[in-house]
This record gives structure tokens, C-alpha cells and sequence, in this order.
């Protein structure tokens, strides 16, 4: 077991033989045993094991390591992401990574990109300069996208189009009907169902600012663990314009928590699909929003069939990891917002543009 | 995250597995050793030890009382001494997580008491050539200087002396961290291994100053726990 990890960095082109190696190398996220008694192909199997920094003598990161348990489906994941980082097109957008594997466990490793996380500045941004930001990450995120579909031209399984009602059915009965009335669940349901059929699109599928570099002038993404998985259009564009839009509203909560006055500020964040639809959404967030549909050539009614797609999917997998409720609350409370906007009528034009729906 | 098959049922068990401690995967820093057995010194929770269960054949359980009266009678062919009960280079794997804690009541550091060493010497024994002694214990850096409480926490430095002096060949170092949901890193005891975490995680965290304290030397401060691998 434990030669293991040493021969996969062998394996990986570093000399773990060298004198002071293991003082060089970091177990930065670990979470839950390898080996894994049993290998099951879920999202909970890919979240157990650790990640790994390694640095150079001068303690400066070089390498990032990620080792699972050797599932097919994180095999295939590693190697593709290996394949398309190859691509000379991306090789200022995702790192350099390659992967190697034993029995009981199979590392991605990429070379580290020194950046500075999106996350860190999303923030305090200004909202111009937060436009331009979102809309080259999401044009970058388009063309790893276009390359990913040629890296792997399995990935659509022969399919040009999803049918996102039938693809995310799954997800109603993952959600139990306590946190998920069942008549918001209906609403939201045919919502995904107007929608009807549109065209695949593959999604990074954990795009929010913690995933994003700048570094060297080009966006770097980052963790590319699901990449493919979701093929809704839109998916990427939610998540990221989402994540942003809670950590500035954050940033008031830190704020607030600073200064010991939470009468200024609410504790709790409002809903998002509230602000979306009502003047407090920042311009910047509804002109992305609405910028990401007609690149996508959707109508309005099949961007709101792959928002409620998006919710409802994002909820039923963080809950079906068993995360903790305060992640799951407020994707349950934009469904809860979603099914009552959409019950009263709205058809999300000032968030979407008013293309015809 | 990895790809979900759709339509899969929650799955409450095979997460409840993946949440085990995952202080296991420690052994990964490890050289290589052998996969037969392993011994136990002391209590060690019951999630830690199915940790281990997948890496040996075989783990046996001593308390810490007992190692202490048998180093206390000096003879090794005595019964309860463990070299007597298990046999020399018996062992790949000594785990202690609660061996300096819990070897003496008197708030004073067992690494300055020579029968400590005699017990040391005593595991290195029944360790097989190559085998590794794992010990762990409350980072007594951290305790004293953000607690302002004195005991017997792991403090490294004694620790790698004394273990180089009852007979390893090799020591390495690390601090652990303890996270919420779970989550732990494992961070080499040295400066530039500190300072490189720190960085790593201060953008999601926010606490710069935390990287800024490992960079000026006060690393040793910043985890509660520790622990040392001991090659034979």
C-alpha cells in the first residue's frame, strides 16, 4: 500500500528517492480511506481519498496530486483530462496533467499553476471588471468545452441533444418530499419539461471561483473531477454567476461579523432566484445570464428549464453526498423560490433577455 | 466530485465509510512495509482502527499500562513484557496514539525518562527490518501557546532525539490538522512545508495571517496534533 504512493510519484516522474522528498510533500484534503473496501461507482466514492502538494527544494509548489480510488469512471475522468490538457488550445487554460494508477488507487497529477484563486478577488471586484471576467471564463470554459467534445467523442454517446426532464428525474427522487414540497417539486418538474429537448453542451460541472486562476495574463480552470458529466447547457454559466453572487453577498456577512452588527445585514443570504428576478440582481449578473443564453441559441423558456435543471441537479447531488444542510439550504430555497416565481407567472425576461420563449 | 451514475439510490452506508476517520491514510506517508501485522498500543477509537483493518492481516492490542510495568520490571523474557508476548521482529506496524499521553501523570514529558526510551527501544524491537512505529499525540506547542496549558503533548524535537537514541534508523515529522467536516491535512514539520499549506489554503479561508505566522519560524504553533513516523 504505502510503496504504492511512492512508486505512483516514481511513476509520475519524481524522484522520491532524493534526500528530504517526504518533507516536501503535503496531504492537503484528506478525505476518507484508501483503500476503499469496496469500489462503487457514486459521487460519494469519488470524494474519498487525499490530495497531495508536492514542492520543490525551495518549498515552491510544483506538482498537485489526486488520489481515488482507481474507479473506472475516475480513470476515464484522469484520462481525459490528461488528453485534453495536451491539446495545444488549452494549454494556457487547464494544467498539464497526466495519470497513473496501481490496484488500490489511481493519482491525477497536474503540474501546480501559481495564480491567484478567483475566489480571492471575486469578491471586491468591480462590477465591470467582474463582467469582462465572467464572460472570458465562460468563453474559455465554451472552448475546453468544443475541444473536450473531440478529445472525447464518446462523451455525447452518440447523442446530439438531451432531453433534460428525463436526465434529471433522478434528482426528484433523490430530494425527499420534506425539503422539496411536492407541488413546487411539480412545478419545477414542468418547467424542465417546457424546456423539452435542447442541444448537449459538456459542462465542467464545478465551476464557482475556488476552480478559477489568473495567472500569467489567461484564466486557469481548474478540477476537472466532473467535467463531461452534465450536459445541460447553461449549467457552468449558473453555477459560476450563482457562487459569485454568494460570495459577494458574503463579503457583507464578513462585514457584518466584523463589526458585531447583524441588524445592518442579514444573517441569512437572501434567495438567489429572488435577486435574479428583482432589480436588487447586480446588471453585470443578468447581462452574463443573459449573454450565456444566446451564445447557447436557447429560448427563454429552455434557459429557465435548464435553471430549474441546474438547481434541482445541485441539490440532489450535494444531498446525496450527505453535505452538511447549510450547503444544501440555499439551492432548496432557489428551488422553493423557483417553483413559487414561476407558479406566479414570471418568465425571468429581465434576467434572460427578451428573446421570444 | 466524480460522475454519478443517474438514478442511483442514496447510498447512507458507503458514505458513512467514507467519513471514517480518515486518519488511516497517514500510512501512505509511510516507507513501504509489510502488510501482516500490526500492533496496537493503547486506546485508539473504533473508526481508526477499521481504518487499519484494510492494511494488515493481523492487529493485536496491548495496553499502555502493560508496556509501562514490563519496561518498570526490566526484563524482557518476563510475561507481559511485549517483546515476550509477540516476539522479536514480529511487528510491521506499531501504532501509538495515546502512548505519550497517557504513559505518565505527572505533566512531565515522558521523552525525559529514560524508561520511555527503554520502552521505545522495546517496540523497535519487535519491529521487522524496514517496519514503522507511528506516534501521535497533541502538538504540545500549539496546547501551550494557545491554551497556556503544560502536559504531555508531542513535542517533536524530544521526540525524534529519543527515538533515534532507543535505535531508528529513520524519523519523520508532521503536524496534523483536524478540519470541519472531517477533513485533515498532514503538513512535514518544517517551515517551508507549513508556509506552502498555508498559502495553498489561505484564498478559501481567509487567514492570511496564518501563512505569514508559519513564514516567521512560528510554524510548530499552528496544529494541534502531530505525529512521528519511526523506521526501523
Amino acid at each position: 500500500m504505502n510503496s504504492d504512493f511512492a512508486a505512483l510519484l516514481e511513476r509520475a516522474g519524481l524522484d522520491t528517492r532524493e534526500r528530504g522528498f517526504w518533507k516536501r510533500v503535503v496531504m492537503v484534503d484528506n478525505r476518507g480511506l484508501l483503500p476503499a473496501p469496496r469500489l462503487d461507482e457514486d459521487d460519494v466514492m469519488g470524494l474519498r481519498g487525499f490530495n497531495a502538494l508536492v514542492l520543490d527544494r525551495n518549498g515552491v509548489p510544483t506538482h498537485y496530486c489526486k488520489c481515488r480510488p482507481a474507479t473506472k469512471e475516475w480513470i476515464r475522468q484522469t484520462e481525459l483530462w490528461a488528453r485534453m490538457s495536451m491539446e495545444p488550445a488549452l494549454r494556457q487554460m487547464i494544467p498539464c496533467a497526466w495519470g497513473v494508477g496501481s490496484a488500490d488507487v489511481h493519482m491525477s497529477i497536474s503540474n501546480y499553476v501559481p495564480g491567484r484563486v478567483f475566489e480571492s478577488t471575486v469578491s471586491w471586484m468591480r462590477l465591470a471588471k467582474l463582467g469582462v471576467a465572467l464572460h472570458e471564463i465562460l468563453q474559455a470554459m465554451e472552448t475546453i468545452s468544443q475541444y473536450g467534445a473531440v478529445v472525447d467523442p464518446d462523451a455525447f454517446q452518440g447523442q446530439t441533444h438531451i432531453d433534460m426532464g428525463a436526465d434529471v428525474e433522478w434528482a426528484f427522487d433523490a430530494i425527499p418530499p420534506p425539503l422539496l414540497a411536492r407541488d413546487q417539486a411539480a412545478v419545477v418538474r414542468d418547467a424542465i419539461a417546457e424546456a423539452g429537448i435542447v442541444h448537449r453542451v459538456l459542462q465542467h460541472g464545478d465551476l464557482w471561483p475556488r476552480n478559477i486562476l489568473r495567472h500569467d495574463g489567461h484564466w486557469w480552470l481548474l478540477d476537472f473531477d466532473t467535467f463531461g458529466r452534465t450536459q445541460a447547457p447553461m449549467y457552468d454559466a449558473f453555477h459560476l454567476v450563482r457562487s459569485c453572487w454568494a460570495l459577494r453577498q458574503g463579503r457583507l456577512q464578513r462585514v457584518s461579523r466584523l463589526t458585531q452588527s447583524p441588524v445592518w445585514f442579514p444573517s441569512r443570504l437572501p434567495s438567489w432566484i429572488d435577486c435574479l428576478r428583482s432589480s436588487a440582481m447586480k446588471q453585470v449578473e443578468r447581462h452574463t445570464l443573459a449573454w450565456a443564453r444566446a451564445r447557447q441559441g436557447l429560448t427563454r423558456t429552455e434557459a429557465v428549464g435548464a435553471l430549474a435543471f441546474y438547481l434541482i441537479d445541485m441539490a440532489a447531488r450535494m444531498y446525496r453526498r450527505q453535505l452538511r444542510m447549510q450547503y444544501v439550504e440555499p439551492y432548496l430555497n432557489d428551488l422553493s423560490a423557483l417553483a413559487e416565481c414561476l407558479s406566479a407567472g414570471e418568465t425571468f425576461a429581465g434576467a434572460f433577455g427578451d428573446a421570444a420563449s | 466530485m466524480t460522475h454519478a451514475a443517474h438514478g442511483h439510490a442514496s447510498h447512507p452506508t458507503a458514505d458513512a465509510e467514507a467519513r471514517l476517520n480518515p486518519a488511516a491514510n497517514w500510512l501512505w506517508f509511510a516507507p513501504a512495509i509489510g502488510h501482516t501485522s500490526a500492533l496496537v498500543i493503547g486506546d485508539i477509537s473504533p473508526s481508526y482502527l477499521r481504518g487499519l483493518s484494510p492494511h494488515f492481516e493481523r492487529i493485536e492490542r496491548i495496553p499502555v499500562a502493560s508496556l509501562y510495568r514490563a519496561v518498570v520490571r526490566s526484563d524482557p523474557r518476563a510475561p507481559g513484557s511485549i517483546r515476550f508476548v509477540f516476539g522479536e521482529a514480529s511487528m510491521d506496524f506499531v501504532i501509538a496514539t495515546d502512548l505519550v499521553s497517557g504513559w505518565s501523570d505527572s505533566g512531565r514529558s515522558p521523552f525525559r525518562d529514560p524508561r520511555f526510551v527503554a520502552a521505545l527501544t522495546d517496540i523497535r524491537r519487535l519491529l521487522r527490518p524496514g517496519g514503522v512505529l507511528f506516534l501521535s499525540g497533541h502538538n504540545a506547542r500549539w496546547h501551550r501557546r494557545l491554551l497556556r496549558r503544560q502536559g504531555p503533548g508531542l513535542r517533536l524535537g524530544e521526540a525524534k532525539r529519543a527515538l533515534m537514541r532507543a535505535g531508528f534508523a529513520e524519523t519523520r515529522a508532521y503536524f496534523v490538522e483536524p478540519s470541519v467536516g472531517d477533513v485533515a491535512a498532514v503538513v512535514p514539520a518544517c517551515r517551508q512545508a507549513a508556509v506552502a499549506y498555508e498559502r495553498e489554503r489561505a484564498p478559501r479561508h481567509g487567514v492570511p495571517w496564518r501563512a505569514l505566522w508559519a513564514a516567521g519560524a512560528l510554524y510548530e504553533s499552528l496544529y494541534p496534533d502531530a505525529f512521528v513516523l519511526a523506521i526501523t
